[in-house]
């Protein structure tokens, strides 16, 4: 413990010299802005800044690309909450309930919450890297394939609760998206599935694509259905709320950011998934879960708290092992390779400065959002003060120019307009459009995951591992505690009707 | 050729509600789930044509996971359809002006396929006029800053700064290039 206090304070002293001060909030303003932007992913924003660090030193490289990663992971937020298009896949989470906040007018209240829980869950997630980085990506890299089809079949377990009302329809969209997912190359043996001859469905469907149109294109669809010449916005409260209201969802946060973390630690998991997860239990755990959907502060808190920590998360198994977990930590492990580093357990004895530097350049970041995002907030939420004439046709051509920009080919732009359709109608007849993302995201981890303990163990390896077993038992009681609950509930409303 | 196969599916489905009154009012509902179905089955025998490689494992092939998710399809559609069959779930809400949507989704559509020729940044101007105008938009200004704003921030900001190749068009590739 004072090791890691006195090389922590090494690397505060690194952090705190002019340069690394500047590159680290040149990093960040350039991740939310980019991270804002729908179709520019984390990856794509830290990947973008990545030749201005080939002539830095290696930490001052650092500074400024994870500057970039968690500006980014706020920055998906900014659009999500005020257009409904989630400018990174784990904002979509946070369109879920920040949207509708800024529809009924509370536009103020769930910027700040994002933002808040952003910095705290991005904090959350620094720590338990600096603490438990290794015995932690020793843990994950024991992980079997049955124990990850566990992890996401419980991701999975997320669309009981995310239907509400309309659960056997939230079933039905997240199998509509599984089995969209299969489109493409099988993981496993090659074999071409359902591309009717078009090679550029080989890699499968586009996510970034799909998930603008669902959530972007969808919802303007929908609302230009419904327009009515001259409406405007609700009148919008644009202050932030003071600190203290930020208090009454500090328990989600500090569970989401905990929950957050460790799912991100484990490869290929990622921010996404942590995100549907924490928002999942935080519906299970809160007072007014009728009210996740509609504008819940705690779904918002949720989401970007557990969406910011599995950034933390996601760097244990590359600092600490040497593995990028993610996109994300693939494009900084090149940017160490670069500066001939090798991440791994060595690298925290031979280069303690440079690792503590990075630590501490992510509490730097963080406090960087904060001001920025403080500073920006005012001047984001005036998009809302658009003319819906000239809002609705420029989210248009943003998510079109998003999509565009993914693959820098058609393709994407098509995905993403047959998904706006799919989005529409699915808007039209209460069929919810997140479960459908839920599916996309984790079908692939599941079949990989499912095959190869198929291969490796066969059936047996799903019920002779105590971890996958228990991770099996908790998703079957996910899934049927909602609904034996509201059973119990009919039937006593029923014999006291009697 | 499929989504004509879809589009006649659609439209028995559609048929075979009609004489049911208690269904209609779940027309649309039902027809999502219909759609749905088609595709999982369509996807469930396509299955059996596909190649495995000799050396693939006897535990899994390519196959295995989407007719694993059309089982489960099976059930779930059902499970959905019973509140609509016994008229417990919600009706279909009224449809609001779906020919603006048709009007906005057949200029998208179009300007999508006037990237090619005429290239992104005249094709998404002409856009964006379109649709503000069907929207009831007619200050001159607006209709002509909107584009021309939108038109220089996507190029500077897309083009220059995140080097997004943004199609040219051939008629301007053929003017300049």
């Amino acid at each position: 413990m004072m090791d890691i206090l006195v090389n922590l304070s090494a690397g505060f002293s690194i952090m705190f010299t002019p340069m690394a001060i500047l590159l680290c909030l040149l990093g960040v303003f350039a991740g939310i802005t980019f991270g804002a932007i729908p179709g520019i992913s984390p990856s794509m924003a830290v990947a973008l800044l990545l030749p201005m660090t080939f002539n830095l030193p290696p930490i001052l490289g650092m500074v400024l690309l994870l500057g970039a990663y968690k500006g980014a992971n706020y920055g998906g937020s900014v659009s999500a909450v005020l257009i409904n298009t989630p400018g990174t896949p784990s904002a979509a989470v946070t369109a879920f309930d920040g949207y509708p906040m800024t529809k009924t007018g509370r536009v103020g209240e769930a910027m700040g919450i994002s933002l808040y829980a952003s910095v705290f869950g991005g904090i959350i997630g620094t720590v338990v890297l600096i603490l438990f980085a290794r015995p932690l990506a020793l843990v994950a890299l024991r992980f079997w394939p049955s124990e990850y089809f566990a992890l996401t079949i419980l991701g999975l377990t997320t669309v009981a609760t995310m239907g509400g009302k309309n659960w056997q329809k939230a079933l039905v969209a997240v199998v509509f998206g599984l089995l969209l997912n299969t489109i493409g190359m099988d993981p496993i043996a090659g074999t071409r599935r359902f591309t009717f001859g078009d090679i550029r469905l080989l890699d499968g469907l586009s996510l970034i694509p799909a998930i603008i149109g669902l959530f972007a294109l969808g919802e303007l669809f929908y609302n230009i259905e419904h327009y009515v010449k001259g409406t405007k916005f609700d009148k919008l409260a644009y202050k932030l709320p003071k600190l203290s209201y930020y208090l009454t969802v500090w328990k989600n946060i500090v569970r989401a950011g905990v929950l957050g973390t460790i799912i991100g630690i484990f490869p290929g998991a990622g921010g996404t998934i942590a995100a549907f997860i924490s928002y999942d239990v935080e519906k299970r755990f809160s007072k007014n879960p009728e009210e996740f959907g509609k504008g819940s502060p705690e779904g918002v808190a949720a989401a970007e708290s557990s969406n910011s920590a599995s950034a933390g998360g996601a760097l244990v198994p590359l600092l600490a092992l040497g593995i990028p977990g993610s996109a994300t930590a693939a494009v900084l492990l090149g940017s160490l390779l670069v500066h001939g580093l090798n991440p791994g357990p060595e690298m925290f004895v031979k280069e303690p400065e440079l690792v503590y530097g990075m630590f501490a350049s992510m509490f730097m970041a963080n406090a960087f959002i904060l001001l920025v995002g403080l500073l920006g907030a005012k001047l984001f939420v005036r998009v809302t003060d658009l003319k819906k004439t000239i809002l609705y046709p420029l989210i248009f051509t943003f998510a079109i120019v998003g999509s565009y920009a993914v693959t820098s080919s058609m393709y994407s732009v098509v995905v993403c307009v047959v998904f706006g359709v799919i989005g529409w109608i699915f808007r039209r007849y209460g069929y919810p459009s997140a479960p459908v993302v839920l599916g996309i995201v984790l079908g692939s981890l599941a079949e990989l995951s499912f095959r190869q303990a198929l291969i490796i163990g066969g059936i047996e390896s799903f019920y002779k591992r105590p971890l996958t077993l228990i991770m099996l038992a908790i998703a079957i009681a996910a899934v049927a505690a909602p609904i034996v609950s509201k059973r119990m509930k009919e039937m006593k409303e029923r014999t006291e009707i009697d | 050729m499929q989504l004509v196969f879809l589009a006649i599916v659609l439209a028995l489905g559609w048929l075979a509600i009609r004489p049911f009154k208690k269904l209609r009012p779940y027309t649309g509902q039902i027809l999502v789930l219909v759609g749905i179905f088609w595709i999982g089955l369509l996807f469930y025998f396509i299955t059996f044509s596909f190649r495995v490689p000799r050396f693939a494992s006897v535990a899994t092939t390519g196959a295995t996971v989407p007719r694993f998710w059309f089982y489960v399809l099976i059930p779930i559609t059902l499970l959905a359809l019973i509140p609509m069959l016994k008229g417990h779930d919600a009706p279909d809400e009224k449809p609001g002006n779906v020919w603006r949507v048709g009007i906005v989704f057949g200029t998208l559509v179009l300007s999508l396929v006037s990237f090619r020729y005429i290239g992104y940044y005249l094709s998404s101007a002409i856009f964006l006029v379109v649709v503000m105008w069907v929207l009831d938009s007619r200050d001159k200004v607006q209709l002509i800053a909107i584009p021309v704003g939108w038109v220089i921030f996507s190029h500077f900001f897309f083009a220059r700064l995140l080097y997004v190749r943004l199609p040219i068009g051939t008629l301007f590739a053929g003017l300049f290039g």
